[in-house]
């Protein structure tokens, strides 16, 4: 049994297909579902909106994140995880443009991330996630993040030209 | 817009909370101009940071009408062609700031300041 979130983000649109997907899990494994503004309610604990702490607290104590292919993905990998994603799409309603799915499959010809395009598939990858997280995070490291020192650098440096020269 | 993370992550600042706007809908998007107008007369900002999304939209119309600079910045997990939001804020912004390198070659007055997180 592991410990699952699921993740749709704080966003407007509906997850349902994802949301949908997470029945089978729940039966046999502990889940926990953030499920925005969809629909559906798996039968498992769930939430609408989580707090942004909540949030941080319940990926640091799951052992596997679902989530849909928004900036939680990167949220994730930088936590030292694998996360399983699935890009909401336009043509399904979840989305007004297929960005996610763009995001999606770039990160997963490099990146360390599972990309489920059939959500049938979530049970399966599951299963043989901590197999899967173990060799990616070692064939795939992440670009660095920018330090705070570069990015007060660029905001200093743009503030000053857009400002008139007031920080 | 109001939810639970924003309310904690802004919580002991000022906020003036504004409804979702889809950018593809022109009279909600001119319908948030004069609720964002208002707010930049009672604020004065020297400068407006953005990652959007359609709530943006009227904000950077509205920074035009009063002359404040705005920054539009792109999210991470934009890799090709942005949404209607994105194209229409960093068509209106001051400056675009990127978080990829690939970017920058379709953005070509933006600024890279690396991944935020």
């Amino acid at each position: 049994m592991a410990r699952i979130l699921v993740t749709v983000g704080m966003g407007p649109w509906p997850f349902d297909r994802l949301i949908g997907a997470v029945a089978p899990l729940c039966s046999d494994h502990e889940v926990f579902a953030q499920t925005g503004t969809s629909s559906l309610r798996p039968p498992c604990p769930h939430e609408s909106f989580i707090p942004a702490d909540e949030l941080g607290k319940r990926m640091d104590e799951a052992d596997v994140i679902i989530t849909h292919a928004g900036n939680t993905v990167r949220l994730v990998q930088r936590s030292g995880r694998v996360p399983i994603a699935v890009a909401r799409t336009s043509a399904l309603g979840e989305m007004g443009n297929d960005h996610q799915v763009a995001y999606l499959r770039q990160e997963e010809r490099s990146g360390p991330v599972v990309a489920v395009w059939d959500v049938r598939d979530l049970p399966r990858e599951v299963a043989r996630h901590g197999e899967r997280q173990a060799r990616l995070l070692e064939e795939r490291p992440l670009p660095p993040a920018a330090t705070p020192e570069h990015i007060v650098e660029v905001m200093t440096s743009l503030s000053a030209r857009l400002c008139g020269g007031r920080p | 817009m109001r939810a639970p993370d924003t309310e904690t992550l802004l919580a002991g600042h000022r906020v003036h909370w504004a409804p979702e706007r889809s950018a593809s809908r022109p009279i909600g998007v001119l319908a948030s101009i004069g609720r964002a107008v208002r707010v930049l007369r009672r604020e004065r900002p020297d400068l407006i940071i953005s990652a959007g999304t359609g709530v943006a939209v009227g904000v950077f119309l509205a920074a035009r009408l009063r002359r404040v600079p705005a920054v539009w910045l792109e999210t991470l997990n934009i890799v090709d062609s942005p949404g209607i939001a994105s194209r229409l804020c960093s068509r209106l912004a001051t400056a675009v700031l990127v978080q990829r390198p690939s970017l920058l070659s379709v953005r070509p007055r933006a600024v890279l300041i690396g991944e935020l997180y």
